[in-house]
Parts: C-alpha cells; structure tokens; sequence
C-alpha cells in the first residue's frame, strides 16, 4: 500500500488547529469583555461596602466613647483619641468612596447613594469629639448627639444594605 | 528562696513580656471580626514559640554562645546571611511597629497626636538601651506589662455567657467572612506569636546573663510557664474585642478602639493600668527589636557585641541599634499608619519563620555544639511538625495577601 505523504496531512491540520485557536481566542476575548465589565463592577461596589463597613464601625466607636465618657468610665484623654481615630476613619471611608472609579452609571448611581450616607456619617462624629471639649463632657451624654450617631448609624446600613443587594444581582447576571 | 524568687521573677518577665504591638493589635481585630474562633491559633503559635525558644536558649546555655554566631558558624556564610537578611528585614519592621505602638499608647495616655510622640519613644528606647542595665532594662518592662492582666480582669468583669463564649472557640468561618480571609488572620496570628526576633532576642539574653547548662531548668520553666500565660493573655483581649465590639459592629483599626470594652468593664482605673501595659509592652519589645537588630548583625559579622560590654567596647553593636531606630523613626515621619505596619510586620514574620527556624534546629541536633544535650526525639519530632506548619504558613501568606487585600 501506497504510505500517505504526511506532510500535507499535517500542515492541513495545523491550518485546522490554527483556525481553531483562533476563533476560540476569539470567542474568549469576545466573552471576557462583559465578564470583565461585570468583575470590575461587582468589585467597585465590594470596595464601596468596605468603606461603608468602616463609617458604621466609626459611628459605632464614636457612639461607645461617648457613653463611656459620659458615665465616667473612660479618661477624656482617651475618648478624644478613640474618638479622633473614629473621625479619621469616617473620613477616610469618605474619601474612598468620593474617589472611587466606576464602570457604568448604575454602579455610579450606588456610588453616590453610598457617598450621601458615609457623609452624613462624619458630621456626628464629628460633633462627638467637639462634645467632649466642652465642659459638658462630664454630665451625662446629650440625647440628641447620640440620635445623630443612631441616625448615622441607621442611613450607613441602609445604604450597606442597598450596595450589597446591587452587588449580588450584578454577580447573578 | 532567692533561687524561688529568681525563677518568679524570670516566669512573671516572660508573661509580661511575651506581648507585643503586633499582638495587641492582630487580636483585637480577629477578635472584632471572627469572635474567638480563631484562638486556637494563638495556642498553636504559643506551643511553636515553647519549642524554638526552650531550643535557642538551651543552645545559648550549653554552648555559652549565641545561636547566630553558631548559625554563620555551623552553616557557612551564605545560608546564614540569607537567614541574616530575613530576620533583620522582619526584625526592623516590627520596631517600626513598635515605635509606633509606643506613640500610638501615649497619644491614649495625652490626647496629644502619635506623630509627636515617635521622635520621643524613640529616644527613651535609645536611652534605655544606651544607660540601662539588661536585667534591670528586661524585668521592669516585663513587670509592667504585666498589667495587661487587666484584659483577663475585663473579661471576667464583663460578665459573659461562658458557654456561649466557649462555644466561639470552634475553628469555623463566621458567615460574613470568607475563608481566605479567615486563613489570613490565622496566618498572622501564628506570625505575630512566633516573631522571629523573640528567639534570637532569647538566645542572646541567655548570654548577656551569663547562662550555663545548671540554668537550663529555670530558662525551660520560664518558656513553659511564662509563655502560655502570655498566650492567655492574647486570648483575653481577642474576648474582650469578641464581647464588646464585635456586636456593636466595630472593626479594629486603631489602638484607642482596644480600650473601650476595658472602659466598659472596670471603667477608668483598669483603663489606665491597661494604658500602662500597652506603653510597656510596646516598650519593651521595642528594645528587645532594637536589640535583636544589633545582636544579629554583630554575631553575624563577628562584632563585639552585648549589652554587658561598654557603648564604647561595642560601639558597632550600638551603632546598628542607634540606625535601627532612626529608620523606624524616618518611616513612621512618612505618616505611615503604625496599626498598618504592624499589621504587615506580623505577615511578613510568617513568611520569614522557616529561614528562622530550621538553623535553629539543624545547631540543636549538632553534638559539637550541644555535646550530650543535643535534641531528643520528642523535641525533634515536635519541631519537624512545627516546621512543616511553619513552611505551609510562609508559602500560603503572600498569595493570601494579594487574594485577600491584606485581610480588607
């Protein structure tokens, strides 16, 4: 029997193999453009939960120094520096969202949902510490600072909650 | 009974001094994040701690010799200047951590901002080491930090529901953590429990006070019982996190958070006995750092070197301390977060623990050294255990840096 010249067979099958990958290269980057998009999405909005995380923890540190403070547990040395770390942190968690890079204007739109609460998350803590430099400090803690923290406190869940919902239907889709 | 005192006195050093920043800190945030079911690391960490310290102190003993200059000696150059060059880069950021942990622990005692204070814990260290005798420097700090006993005070005082608190001791991932995340803090955890400078810091005490083999008893008691004291300690403040700030939704991320489950419980007085304890703590390791730094290089190049000679009959000895300190100055003037530092310092000990560990024990199994005192087969089966966990823990910590966004 004639042996089948395997030259020509095989540059078929490289021609083959390269078309191949080729359009497989293809199907990849074509599908790798809206994975992608999706990634960079769902991963802006966990960074945005992060930051969120980190304004409530500041409410909630803030909210504690101020009751420690007020019923003379806690040095006013003290509560100043936890309370000046808890104002750092809420604006640091600010920042971040404020400077944040989007993909699309949905993710944008929580963005800024998410900027308006950390926001309104600085002012009582703000007010906290300035509480505590008045000769106040030492009575018990005003009512109406620590509904400022709980309100605070109660937009940056909310708006926790709004992001990670967003988030979880962007990683569904 | 001086004998008995002595041997107090080296057990209630050991406790005091066995906590750290990197400690401090990575226990209050596993503790606010994943409650105490990461405390079995801590005792891990603490058994490894036992095993490599007992191993270089019995070195420094028998042979009246340091374990890095047997290292250079024993493994030539180059696998010691690798180990060198591990060990130094971990060792100088942890003083930075600490330098900043002493900063951090006077602004909570002033109100007046860390970065003021750096320039000012860094001199007393200087001063400290330059004027203040190795015992003398080595048992005030470690007494003092035993104050953070007030932390196991706190627990108790806050009045928790012990069951409840035991049943958080399973090893599991909390449902709002993943489990790289949980990985990591283990990781650090082990890192900040075995902190490389510890045993060439142990070592090299052991020849500043003039060990011989009668004192190996005393050196094994003061391991065995001071250090898993110490490891209780840990474990407290990772409760108190667990009980106070852990529900009210409070990540750690600042040194003054670690006082208000403290406030809560014994109000200002325990505050301030804690207060006392985080600057000696802080304090203490910044000088055994800043010592190590010293100790390591002047073995490693043949300097001479100890605390028990003259500044001017060690003067290169001195003068890498003295360096040592015023880059861990010149990087916290760079406004570097210190909780940041220390949070890193205590990753990166976990990747360099193996370069750290197998010298040790390749030096405790020669008989040249160690003659008829050399490892039994328990110790070096234990310590070939550790070993595997320790190189497991050194491959996994980058890769779970990055995966994890450093634990974010």
């Amino acid at each position: 029997m004639r042996p089948v010249p395997s030259r020509p067979r095989s540059a078929t099958a490289r021609r083959a193999l390269t078309a191949a990958t080729a359009c497989a290269a293809l199907a990849a980057l074509t599908a790798c453009g809206p994975a992608a998009g999706r990634a960079e999405s769902t991963d802006a909005l966990l960074s945005v939960t992060d930051q969120l995380d980190a304004a409530g923890s500041a409410v909630a540190t803030a909210r504690l120094a101020v009751e420690a403070r007020a019923d003379g547990h806690l040095p006013a040395v003290t509560a100043d520096a936890a309370i000046s770390d808890a104002v750092e942190t809420a604006s640091g968690a600010v920042h971040a969202i404020g400077t944040l890079v989007v993909p699309d204007s949905a993710t944008d739109q929580v963005r800024r949902a998410a900027l308006d609460a950390s926001e309104i998350a600085v002012g009582p803590v703000a007010s906290a510490r300035t509480w505590l430099g008045t000769s106040a400090a030492d009575a018990a803690a005003p009512p109406d600072l620590l509904d400022a923290l709980d309100d605070a406190s109660t937009a940056v869940e909310r708006a926790h909650a709004a992001v990670q919902q967003a988030a979880s239907e962007r990683a569904a889709r | 009974m001086k004998r008995l005192l002595a041997v107090a006195l080296g057990i209630l050093t050991a406790i005091g001094g066995f906590l750290d920043a990197g400690d401090l800190v990575t226990n209050a945030v596993v503790g606010s994040r994943f409650g105490m079911s990461l405390a079995w690391v801590v005792g891990a960490g603490v058994i490894g701690i036992c095993v490599f310290a007992h191993m270089s102190g019995k070195v420094a003993a028998v042979s009246g010799r340091a374990t890095f200059e047997i290292i250079r000696e024993r493994l030539g150059p180059r696998a010691a200047g690798l180990n060198l060059a591990a060990s130094l880069a971990v060792t100088v950021l942890t003083l930075v951590a600490e330098v900043g942990g002493i900063a951090l622990a006077l602004q909570l005692a002033s109100s007046v901002d860390h970065r003021l204070w750096v320039p000012v814990a860094a001199l007393a260290v200087w001063l400290v080491l330059w004027r203040v005798k190795f015992e003398i420097m080595e048992n005030v700090t470690g007494l003092l930090g035993l104050a953070l006993v007030g932390f196991a005070v706190a627990v108790f005082l806050l009045g928790p529901d012990w069951g409840e608190l035991a049943a958080q001791l399973a090893p599991q991932v909390p449902v709002e953590e993943d489990a790289g995340t949980y990985w990591y803090y283990a990781i650090a955890l082990f890192g900040a429990a075995m902190t490389p400078y510890e045993v060439f810091f142990f070592s090299s005490g052991g020849v500043e006070e003039g060990w011989t083999a009668k004192d190996l008893a005393t050196s094994r008691l003061n391991v065995l019982v001071g250090f898993p004291l110490g490891g209780l300690l840990s474990v407290s403040i990772a409760a108190c996190a667990a009980l106070v700030l852990m529900p009210a939704g409070i990540q750690v991320d600042a040194m003054s958070q670690l006082t208000l489950p403290v406030a809560q419980a014994g109000g200002t007085l325990l505050v301030a006995v804690i207060i006392v304890g985080i600057v000696a703590a802080t304090f203490g390791a910044a000088l055994e750092t800043a010592l190590s730094t010293g100790y390591s290089l002047s073995q490693y190049l043949g300097w001479s070197w100890g605390k028990f000679r003259r500044p001017a009959q060690a003067a290169r000895f001195h003068l890498a301390m003295i360096l040592a300190l015023v880059v861990a100055v010149a990087v916290l003037a760079t406004n570097v977060d210190p909780i940041a530092v220390t949070e890193y310092s205590v990753v990166f000990s976990a990747v360099a623990l193996p370069l750290t560990y197998l010298p040790i024990l390749v030096v405790a199994n020669d008989p040249e050294y160690m003659g008829d005192q050399v490892n039994g087969r328990a110790m070096n089966a234990v310590a070939t255990v550790y070993l595997v966990i320790i190189v497991v823990a050194a491959v996994a910590a980058i890769p779970l840096m990055i995966a994890t966004e450093a634990g974010g």
